[in-house]
């Protein structure tokens, strides 16, 4: 099984990020299953998903015994967490939350060997600066804190390919040395925004996990869009070179300008995203989700309200009137569409109403075990081109 | 229903599964209670324990019994009527009972293979097999020599290697506390010494917060690293449950037992009982040795802001905000 996996804050910005993401793993078939961890407080409210499953994690960002805001500690730091709590062992196909899946990954990886996107902008020194690692010379701090620098670590980023058990050996080693070469590494710009990308390779040399580098990838101003993932962490721009669009300054869920948007792996995005939202303002998206009943969960019926006792959870699960009224229609035929029309017979409510009553009932139900979803795909992909 | 594991004399195990309110499980714990006090008698009698619902049964008598384990962990109320008590005054009630409360703790741990990466493993190695002649006997505070038995590499805390392997120890910290259902705590110092074990070696059961010295350390790390194919027998460390009562905490004869493995840590909390085992090494060489790396972390009551670990850059004198619960 491959597990797609993100790592989150449970930001307003992050959230819209991560429904384009689970929208676009469902397009593209993608086997396996969906995890967001996300790093948030305790007291912070879990966001929910219509299919990832959302997991909470310590929050590194400002990173606890360094007191260094850097968002990329969250990295490393949120699948350390998850490896060691839940004792993974799967193939994991690593994504940042900045991009869409747009082809499926089928082939599992075994232990001892990874496969990442080749990384361009790798910091290479000239052949003078031969150590450490041959990295710049702002590096040579490392030297202090790495035995061995003389190793060649491989010229990777995200997206990721890589067996859980490799994931597992590196990844403390992973979040040290992200620590170690933000408060190490001196930069003209005085920060250094790869440290989290560059200690990754380190800590994979180190842990002697080989690396196949390949184009996994391309980024908004690629003229073709011919690989898995789009990355969307650059803006995209008009034939003139005008910045059409930003994913800092987006506005969820408005439509985007395609029509003078350069022609390649820009415009590709702006329409996958513009046709994500047409999907949800016409509530269409509904007919592409089938809800199914888990298998052992019971119900018990009160006058104004249902119990439902779900295998492996203490305490029941407890529904409303409206919500014991839309798992009444799940009945594993149904999409969301008809239950919407059935309730729309019975009901006089208005229906932008009843998809959010729909929409908050299956998070409900399917975040606490009861239901799965099965997604019907008709007609046309709409993952981006 | 609570998962029970009776350990008697000679070995056996049983397993069976009793309602949290069985009488069975309050006698068991009576049973154990009463060995341990001057105040009550010893209770032995015979006992029958249903297994598999009932289909079958286990009989023995309650001498053979050695401990109890319990999951998840049961704390009793334990009713034992005084073993010379003193005639009731009038006003008491003639059945006047002492109110004990035991519980049986079976230690959490967490092993974290790969611990360095290639290259720091082997030179740890390499330092260990250059520093022979730096290592001494190790000695015990409040124990006459017997009750330990390897070699201490002294001064090995001022170290790089120790640095290095501190700071990613703290790397650590907060999966580990978490691993362990601890809270995350201020450190305070983080104590380590680096051992090495061969033929005939040992260190009794014992707890190493135990002293007045040691009173502050919370958990116990112990990184092993060792030349392979490994070169000895036995030297693993075991981990016993204990019976808290009345404030005391006494360790049982049941026990988890973890066999060295290279670049591997192992981590406990300070208060558990365990044991060194014997080590079998035919060679006798130093280079043969099992070795190991013992960490403590102590913890501090107050936070200090001011302390730096690891490298110099962790401060893990203060539990970070974002980490209180």
């Amino acid at each position: 099984m491959i597990i797609t996996v993100f790592v989150s804050t449970h930001s307003a910005q992050d959230q819209w990020r991560a429904e384009l993401l689970e929208h676009s793993w469902i397009q593209a078939g993608q086997s396996g299953e969906l995890v967001r961890l996300v790093a948030c407080p305790p007291s912070a409210p879990l966001p929910m998903h219509i299919k990832a499953r959302v997991v909470r994690t310590l929050p590194y960002d400002p990173h606890p015994f360094l007191q260094d805001h850097f968002p990329g500690y969250n990295l490393p730091a949120a699948l350390l967490e998850w490896l060691v709590t839940e004792r993974v062992d799967a193939s994991l196909l690593l994504l940042d939350l900045d991009s869409v899946l747009r082809k499926s990954f089928d082939e599992e990886i075994a232990p001892g060997g990874a496969t990442g996107n080749r990384w361009e902008a790798w910091p290479a020194g000239s052949a003078a600066e031969s150590e450490p690692f041959g990295l710049k010379k702002n590096y040579s701090k490392l030297q202090e804190y790495c035995v061995n620098r003389k190793l060649k670590p491989p010229r990777v980023e995200f997206p990721m390919l890589i067996h859980s058990s490799d994931l597992l050996k590196m990844a403390a080693r992973w979040l040290e040395l992200t620590g170690l070469i933000r408060t190490g590494v001196s930069s003209k710009s005085g920060s250094t925004p790869d440290a989290h990308k560059v200690a990754y390779s380190l800590a994979a040399a180190e842990y002697r996990i080989p690396h196949r580098a390949l184009k996994l990838a391309v980024g908004t101003a690629d003229k073709k869009a011919n690989t898995a993932v789009l990355s969307y962490n650059q803006p995209v721009k008009s034939e003139r070179g005008k910045v059409l669009w930003d994913c800092a300054s987006y506005q969820p869920w408005s439509h985007a300008d395609v029509t003078t948007a350069r022609a390649g792996a820009g415009r590709s995005l702006l329409t996958f995203l513009n046709s994500y939202v047409t999907l949800r303002e016409t509530g269409e998206l509904l007919n592409t989700r089938r809800p199914r009943r888990c298998f052992g969960v019971r119900e018990a019926r009160l006058p104004d309200r249902m119990l439902l006792e779900i295998p492996g959870v203490e305490e029941p699960m407890n529904l409303n009137a409206s919500a014991s009224a839309i798992w009444n229609l799940c009945d594993n035929q149904r999409t969301l569409a008809d239950i919407a029309d059935e309730l729309q017979k019975q009901f006089d409510v208005p229906h932008e109403v009843l998809c959010d009553d729909i929409d908050q009932a299956i998070i409900q139900l399917h975040a606490g075990g009861a239901l799965d979803l099965d997604i019907v795909l008709t007609g046309t992909k709409t993952g981006p081109k | 229903m609570i998962a029970v594991q009776l350990q008697l004399e000679g070995g056996q195990r049983i397993d069976l599964r009793l309602r949290e309110d069985a009488p069975e499980l309050i006698t068991l714990f009576q049973i154990l209670a009463s060995r341990g006090s001057n105040e009550v008698e010893p209770v032995e009698k015979f006992l029958q324990l249903p297994l598999e619902n009932g289909k079958s049964a286990c009989s023995f008598n309650s001498r053979q019994l050695v401990s109890v384990i319990t999951e998840p962990p049961v704390i009793v109320q334990l009713e034992m009527p005084k073993a010379a008590e003193p005639a009731p005054a009038a006003s008491e009630p003639a059945n006047s009972a002492a109110v004990q409360t035991a519980v049986v703790h079976t230690p959490r741990f967490l092993l974290i293979d790969d611990f360095l990466s290639v290259d720091e493993h082997q030179d740890m190695l390499v330092y260990a097999l250059s520093h022979e002649a730096d290592f001494e006997s190790g000695t015990v505070e409040g124990h006459a020599s017997p009750h330990r038995q390897n070699k201490v590499i002294m001064g090995f805390a001022e170290t790089a290697h120790s640095r290095l392997l501190q700071n990613r120890l703290l790397t650590w910290l907060p999966h580990i506390t978490r691993g362990l259902n601890v809270d995350l705590f201020p450190v305070r110092h983080v104590e380590s010494q680096m051992t090495a074990s061969n033929d005939g070696h040992y260190y009794r059961m014992h707890n190493d917060a135990g002293s007045e010295e040691a009173g502050f350390r919370s958990l116990t790390c112990v990184y092993y690293f060792f030349r392979q194919p490994r070169p000895f027998s036995g030297g693993a460390l075991r981990l016993y449950d204990a019976l808290e009562q009345g404030g005391q905490r006494k360790a049982l004869g049941s026990f988890r037992e973890f066999e060295p493995v290279s670049n591997r840590l192992l981590v406990f909390r300070s208060t558990s009982y365990h044991e060194l085992m014997r080590i079998r090494c035919p060679s006798r060489q130093f280079s043969d040795s099992r070795f190991a790396v013992t960490n403590w972390i102590h913890k501090s009551a107050e936070q200090n802001p001011d302390a730096r670990f690891g490298w110099g850059q962790l401060r893990c004198g203060v539990v970070p905000p974002q980490f209180v619960s």
